[in-house]
């Protein structure tokens, strides 16, 4: 069953139009990626699928129902956790408190998911009363997927999860979320450049290219690095 | 035209501020109806003798910090005029009533469009010396008659103006008092503005004939609310007693908590109780122990004030005790203002500026709530009695005399200008109509001697 | 002793300067800090709190009561002056001047209209504190004793409360805030509310004070802009750091060189701070 809908969205910024007829597809349990080069629009859909941009067409379905005049919050609590590129964890916050503020992503959820999170990221335990911005760029992200986790979404955004991240934490987490979507059945949908995280974690694969969707790999050709490489390398 | 048709506002219409009794609405109808008729009369026949109405205009603030202070002497020109049933020499008196809203470019405009456009008699306004100042070349100017009637320091030596209100010199009987049963060292708080600081010179002044000296005086700031170090600083000093020149809700407060901090002098005051009524204002026994002189206060106890009193507190309700208002000095200033202007128009029977103003220096008499008042013909100012009012605990209000036993007299009589004032400006001899003095004096600190 | 005596003399100025600054800077630095919002009409919600203490004790609640409906009244306004006005100038910082200005103008006329020039007072309370020759006011202290719990109670609300969280998320990065389900919008009105509450507060704790007038707030507004650019943006230990650093400076200028020369030590202190360090106390607290 598709979780995700997108269907022929276009959006930019102001009026610089960066995404053109962008239809694609997410269905529950997957998880999905989508590679591109720098500028190609990567972000910019993550943006558009949370709501800090607003299509200028085109249709958004979330678990059946239109999301597209939904503002931010109300996607957050409807169950979509975002990891956006640059983290942006809340420096002045602790670490802890970080995660209470991301509790609210998914208002259907029993409760919130602290100890499963300091379970998976032990470290986050460790510093759990250190202020945010302490951390380092790696812990800062664990610390970022930890917060949109922590509510139990449906549907994961992580956009650039590796990028300034060092490689063994760059394993880490490409394994947490692949646990994660085996344990809590959380959708993960994500953007990246870094071929092998790409490779380790994905099923199914979205190319796109100055704004358009170009090609869709199936789990086959994701195994074989050439075809990835083409279409990632800058 | 209709006879209800005789108060003009900036919009030509009446003020909204009474429009709730009857009499003022039946008054408001008529107004639309008659603006259009007096269009055609104003501007051609106006000041000059001939017919149609006798013009006066006010500038009383009537919002602002000091809208309280304008809209009683709006009340008390009100009230004369419906005594008059607004006519004065057989003819009808239509009344021009701006509001400057404490704001000087609107007092320089107002005056202006009062004295071109309105074409009008007289001028009674300003309350301020600073708004005063900035309409006084205009008034110059164009020799218009004005009457200037809020206490002030003094020193306006002017052909055009005619004052009749305390002047900072017509106090001094405080000074003597102060020093004579409390002792020669005080401590003096003055705000820090023209006003404070001029009649703190005179006080100082007189202080030294009487052989006494400030131990300190503390000049402050006009929005200062928070006296903690003054308050210190005076237990410090351990003065007699306390010469207060504070002016303005802001340092008003220093009496609620100087009274909490356990300050228990006697306040010799030049500038509260009988303009700002802070014993009405605040509760007892906050000013206990206030002595303050003036030439009025609503609590002179002569029929001629009690029967004033009651009548402007029947028609201004708001100025009762239980409103918590207070019929103030600047009510009976505008009152005897517009009384000496009645007198003087009467007496010389046309309203010419010029034959108006020789029947103002030929030196007016009459009585007033105030007791008798002469209009001095060479300084332009009132000669007046001055009161010296003791606030008691439970801020009644006594009045004294030197020894400092209860009297229903006031503590001096007659009280002209200082002399420095009258040996400066003599605008009988040294001035006239087309060839005026229009000085603004202010005495340097060897001068009074 | 004199010795103890000019120690407590300073001590006693010292907290009500510090009260002072403190309660006059609170509302508009939990304002500005959290929505970037400069309320010019800050005075006058402090002019509201202390007319409606001032009416609240006419009609015969107890002063502490009375403070907190006072509070409430002002917190209420507040919640409709956001609603109406606040909202739809969000990240328009002149807009908002120019409206909140506008404000307040119409806020002093409206009240000099209803209640006319001077207002109930009400007398001070608790009397004198003496010890040998020295006297204060108690009232004096317990105000900057308050000021002290005021600051306890906001920092509860900020660490305590989902609403604060939300609120300093909010601040540090709002599109992100707003990514993880927190509704912004909500929270600003909750925050402009909160700050009236608190200036509702010190406005009726100012009430025994001062004389209240329509224009009681101008007597306000310098200490509470200046304790809000000496503090920056942290709300909490920028506005106590700052209100404790002026209260330091202004008590001994004021004591030796009397009301003009505190408030002159107050301004002069102020421009050296901001030119040293231009984002006030929270530059320094919060380098990270």
């Amino acid at each position: 069953m598709s979780l995700l809908e997108l269907d022929a969205v276009n959006a930019g910024y102001g009026r610089t139009p960066v995404l053109h007829d962008i239809s694609m597809e997410i269905h529950e349990g997957e998880i999905v990626s989508l590679i591109g080069r720098n500028g190609a629009g990567k972000s910019t859909l993550m943006k558009t699928i949370i709501g800090l941009l607003t299509p200028t067409s085109g249709e958004l379905t979330f678990a059946g129902e239109s999301i597209g005049d939904d503002s931010p919050e109300r996607r957050a609590r409807r169950g979509i956790g975002y990891v956006p590129q640059d983290k942006e964890i809340f420096p002045r916050l602790t670490v802890h408190e970080n995660l209470k503020v991301g509790r609210f992503v998914n208002e259907t959820n029993e409760r919130a998911l602290f100890e499963e999170m300091y379970d998976y990221f032990p470290i986050l335990d460790e510093r759990r009363n250190q202020k945010a911005g302490t951390m380092s760029g790696g812990e800062q992200q664990m610390l970022a997927v930890a917060r949109a986790l922590v509510g139990a979404p449906d549907l994961l955004l992580l956009d650039e999860p590796s990028e300034g991240v060092q490689p063994t934490i760059v394993e880490e987490i490409s394994d947490i979320v692949q646990e994660i979507n085996r344990d809590i059945g959380t959708t993960v949908f994500f953007v990246e450049q870094n071929l092998d995280f790409t490779i380790n974690t994905t099923e199914r694969c979205y190319v796109i290219e100055t704004g358009e969707l170009v090609n869709e790999l199936p789990p086959d050709d994701l195994r074989d690095s050439e075809v990835v490489q083409r279409h990632i390398t800058v | 035209m209709s006879r209800d048709v005789r108060k003009r506002t900036e919009n030509g219409e009446k003020d909204s501020q009474n429009a709730f009794n009857r009499r003022n609405f039946l008054k408001s109808v008529t107004v639309s109806a008659g603006a259009v008729s007096l269009g055609g009369c104003t501007g051609q026949i106006g000041g000059a003798d001939g017919e149609g109405p006798i013009t006066i205009g006010t500038l009383y603030d009537n919002s602002g910090p000091l809208g309280f202070v304008g809209k009683g002497k709006d009340a008390a020109t009100e009230m004369w005029l419906e005594q008059q049933e607004y006519e004065l020499l057989g003819r009808e008196v239509e009344w021009i009533d701006y509001n400057p809203a404490g704001d000087n470019t609107k007092y320089k405009n107002l005056t202006r469009k009062q004295i071109q456009q309105d074409d009008v008699d007289m001028i009674f306004g300003a309350l301020l010396s600073s708004n005063r100042e900035a309409l006084r070349p205009i008034v110059d100017e164009n020799q218009q008659l004005f009457s200037y009637n809020d206490w002030y320091e003094g020193g306006v030596c002017d052909e055009y103006m005619v004052i009749n209100t305390t002047l900072t010199s017509q106090q001094r009987p405080l000074i003597d008092f102060m020093v004579e049963n409390f002792g020669s060292d005080y401590y003096a708080l003055v705000a820090d503005y023209n006003y404070g600081r001029v009649s703190n010179r005179y006080a100082r002044h007189y202080a030294r004939e009487n052989g006494a000296e400030p131990v300190n005086e503390e000049f402050i700031p006009l929005d200062t609310s928070e006296f903690g170090s003054t308050i210190n600083r005076i237990r410090e000093e351990d003065p007699d007693w306390i010469l207060s020149l504070l002016v303005g809700s802001a340092q008003y407060s220093f009496f609620k908590q100087a009274e909490s901090a356990g300050i228990d002098l006697p306040y010799g005051s030049l500038a509260n109780i009988a303009g700002t009524y802070e014993h009405v204002s605040f509760d007892p026994p906050v000013m206990a122990d206030t002595y303050s002189c003036f030439s009025y206060f609503q609590e002179i106890p002569t029929e001629t004030n009690q029967e004033f009193v009651e009548n402007f507190q029947e028609r201004n309700p708001a100025y009762t005790k239980e409103e918590g208002g207070y019929v103030f000095l600047s009510i009976a200033d505008a009152w005897n203002a517009i009384r000496f202007y009645w007198n003087a128009v009467e007496n010389a029977g046309t309203v010419d500026q010029e034959a108006v103003l020789a029947e103002y220096e030929n030196g007016l008499e009459m009585d007033s709530p105030k007791g008798p008042v002469t209009f001095n013909g060479e300084t332009h100012h009132a000669t007046q009695n001055m009161w010296l009012a003791k606030v008691n605990d439970d801020h009644s209000v006594s009045f004294l005399d030197m020894d400092g036993e209860e009297t229903e007299e006031p503590i001096a009589e007659n009280v002209q200008t200082s002399e420095w004032f009258r040996n400066q400006c003599n605008l009988v001899d040294d001035s006239s109509w087309d060839e005026p003095r229009t000085e603004y004096l202010t005495p340097d600190e060897g001068d009074l001697g | 002793m004199a010795v103890v005596e000019s120690i407590l003399r300073f001590l006693v100025l010292l907290l009500s300067f510090f009260g002072t600054l403190a309660l006059a800077g609170l509302g508009l630095a939990v304002i500005f800090g959290i929505m970037g919002i400069i309320n010019f009409a800050h005075g006058e919600f402090i002019m509201i709190g202390a007319y409606s203490t001032s009416i609240a004790y006419g009609a015969g609640i107890p002063l502490a009561g009375a403070i907190v409906v006072g509070g409430l009244t002002t917190g209420a306004f507040g919640l409709v002056v956001e609603r109406l006005l606040i909202r739809h100038m969000y990240d328009r910082l002149i807009d908002t001047l120019v409206a909140t200005w506008g404000l307040s103008l119409i806020l002093t006329q409206a009240v000099q209209i209803q209640f006319g020039g001077t207002f109930g007072s009400i007398p001070v309370p608790f009397g004198t504190f003496q010890y040998a020759g020295f006297s204060a006011s108690m009232y004096k202290i317990v105000l900057g004793l308050t000021a002290l719990g005021l600051f306890a109670g906001t920092y509860a609300v900020f660490t305590q409360t989902t609403y604060g969280l939300q609120a300093r998320a909010a601040m540090q990065n709002k599109e992100m805030a707003r990514s993880l389900g927190v509704d912004t919008g909500r929270t600003y009105m909750l925050t402009f509310a909160f700050g009236s509450v608190l200036s509702g507060i010190a406005g009726g704790l100012f009430a025994p004070l001062t004389v209240l007038t329509p224009t009681m707030g101008s007597e306000y507004i310098v200490e509470a802009f200046v304790t809000v650019i000496v503090g920056g943006t942290n709300v909490l230990i920028g506005t106590f750091g700052a209100a404790l650093s002026l209260g330091l400076i202004q008590t001994p200028a004021s004591q030796l060189f009397g009301t003009l020369g505190g408030r002159v030590a107050l301004l002069v202190t102020t421009i050296l701070i901001i030119r040293v360090l231009p984002e006030g106390i929270s530059g320094v607290v919060t380098s990270d």
